[in-house]
């Protein structure tokens, strides 16, 4: 398992997706630069740039970067090795086949939360430069706090990807239907239904995490209960909710190399 | 190593692979022979627990395949999928599928120099696959199957591409494990080839089982058959009609540019027997004589038709 994961990991860092993910990583970075150079337009409201990390973590990341990553990594975790027809080097191995689908789903939560860690440590820097190397300092739980909740996004995604990779056709499409459609909207929708949405769960840990940035006045609390409107739970059950979610998608996902046949054709 | 199969069948769909299979297959080489398509890879797959069978069974020493992969630690394969991960060089490759294999580091490091040294790949072994010629990547393909010196080898296709040097150290290779008492089973649909390697073979098309066991044996399914005979002689008008007054003859084709016939028998041992005598007496010299079906092909072709 070990070999297999160091294997796993060294294959994804020679893939073109993992560049991909790293270009793709670059642009919350873009964000927060094109949001330092509007500095004076910013401040002019009363708003400090570093108090704006919590939403584009929010934005860009929970929302945006976590979910599409995990389509295109959790999707690819056996579609890879189906389509560089390899995959009889692991199935023709004494290996339990539970551990290639482990392996390939740890070798990609690690490489792409690696990026997330660069990509948000270089936001978090760029945005809270201002407060100097002691305000920096000061709020690293916050940056290690959205690093949690990400990684555990990740965590939820790839095998929930994964599985519809090795069900569905067209996983991609789907996986993208998935995100910006159902996991976008229900968030928002009133009623117990959002209670069914990964990212419902993310934002209890992210209002919680970010709520003690601001005061009850504060006009961007306002924002974020907007962004996070429901029934409070606590931070441990959404986090048990999270895991048992991913729990159940991994045994499925490990499941499915147990039952599917993969008949790859010459090429 | 023993491998059995019952009624094993194979379909994807409406497509057939395999048909209602029945073989024992013990130590030695087994040539799996069929044309492009027959169902050998099929078959292989089933064997190496890549596929699950639709019906029937199949074991290897009493053990069914299917999600065992404990079985597998004896098996060593090398597919005909001619894919890899490029960018590693030969000897990273091999070393990692030893590493997969649960060897440690450096025991898979020795094994897998051992295995590129069989294969005559030490010279190309630190460079990248993905730079590899055809021949080349067959034989590191060949090389990560028998680095674990496996008790049961399955080899799909494995001169397809190589040189004509790495074609005869290959199929010596493959001769000299069926000899250590390893069992060996190679597919080939190019009949000489396997004909080199092993006289026993399964032969396969449209996914069945057209003949099983030692080449001769199968020879003699068809003695029943008319023989094919082709005669290249000076006076073939004469040979031609003299032929005709045969019962046993019962076709004969003549070509006068190339001064050659071709004759089918019914009785090949009776026409042997006679043709020197005839040549004798009507004074023919005949230049070459062979029958398509001293060649594999012939038999195959003869069976699959």
């Amino acid at each position: 398992m070990n070999f297999l994961f160091k294997f796993f990991v060294k294959n994804s860092i020679n893939s073109k997706r993992t560049i991909w993910i790293g270009v793709m990583g670059l642009v919350p970075v873009l964000f927060a630069l094109i949001i330092v150079l509007l500095k004076p337009l910013i401040t002019e409201q009363g708003v400090s740039v570093s108090s704006l990390f919590p939403q584009v973590s929010v934005f860009l990341y929970i929302h945006f970067l976590l979910p599409l990553t995990a389509i295109f990594v959790g999707t690819a975790v056996i579609a890879d090795e189906v389509d560089g027809r390899t995959l009889p080097y692991l199935l023709t191995r004494p290996l339990p086949r539970r551990n290639i689908v482990m392996a390939k789903l740890l070798s990609g939560a690690a490489v792409t939360g690696v990026l997330f860690i660069i990509s948000l440590a270089m936001v978090y820097i760029i945005m809270k430069q201002e407060n100097g190397f002691s305000g920096l300092i000061r709020d690293i739980d916050i940056y290690l706090g959205t690093v949690g909740i990400v990684f555990l996004g990740l965590v939820v995604y790839l095998p929930l990807f994964c599985l519809i990779g090795g069900i569905l056709k067209r996983p991609v499409l789907i996986g993208l239907f998935f995100t910006f459609g159902w996991e976008s909207t229900i968030s928002f929708l009133p009623g117990n239904i959002k209670y069914f949405s990964i990212s419902h769960y993310l934002h209890i840990l992210a209002k919680r995490l970010y709520d003690n940035q601001f005061t009850n006045s504060d006009p961007k609390r306002a924002l974020l209960n907007l962004l996070f409107r429901s029934k409070e739970i606590s931070s441990e059950a959404a986090i048990f909710i999270l895991l048992a979610a991913a729990g159940i998608f991994v045994v499925l996902s490990v499941s499915l190399l147990y039952i599917k046949e993969y008949r790859l054709e010459k090429g | 190593m023993k491998i059995l199969a019952k009624n094993l069948s194979k379909w994807y769909g409406p497509i057939v692979g395999v048909n209602n299979l029945e073989f024992t297959i013990t130590s030695g080489v087994t040539g799996f022979l069929g044309p492009n398509g027959a169902g050998k890879t099929t078959l292989l797959r089933l064997l190496t627990g890549q596929l699950k069978p639709s019906k029937g069974s199949l074991f290897i020493n009493g053990q069914k395949i299917w999600n065992n992969h404990v079985i597998l630690e004896e098996v060593g394969y090398c597919t005909e999928l001619d894919n890899f991960w490029d960018y590693l060089t030969g000897f990273e490759f091999v070393s990692a599928m030893l590493r997969l294999h649960g060897f440690p580091l450096s025991e898979a490091k020795k094994k897998a120099r051992e295995a590129v040294e069989t294969m005559n790949m030490q010279e190309f072994q630190n460079k990248r696959i993905g730079s590899y010629s055809k021949g080349m990547r067959q034989r590191i393909k060949m090389a990560q199957a028998i680095a674990h010196d496996p008790q049961l080898l399955f080899l799909d296709e494995p001169l397809n591409g190589m040189d004509p040097l790495g074609r005869r150290s290959t199929i010596d290779l493959i001769k000299q494990f069926g000899e250590q008492g390893k069992t060996v089973i190679v597919s080939s649909h190019v009949l000489h080839e396997v004909e080199e390697m092993t006289d026993t073979i399964l032969l396969i098309n449209h996914g069945r089982l057209l003949a099983e066991g030692n080449i001769y044996e199968i020879r003699e399914l068809i003695d029943t058959h008319p023989l094919q005979v082709t005669i290249i002689c000076d006076k073939v008008n004469i040979l031609t009609s003299q032929l005709l007054e045969f019962e046993d003859v019962k076709s004969v084709q003549l070509n006068r540019e190339e001064n050659q016939i071709t004759i089918e028998t019914i009785s090949p041992e009776k026409f042997h027997q006679r043709l020197p005598q005839l040549a004798l007496e009507n004074n023919i010299k005949i230049q070459s004589l062979w029958s398509p079906d001293e060649n594999l092909e012939a038999v195959f072709d003869y069976l699959v038709r």
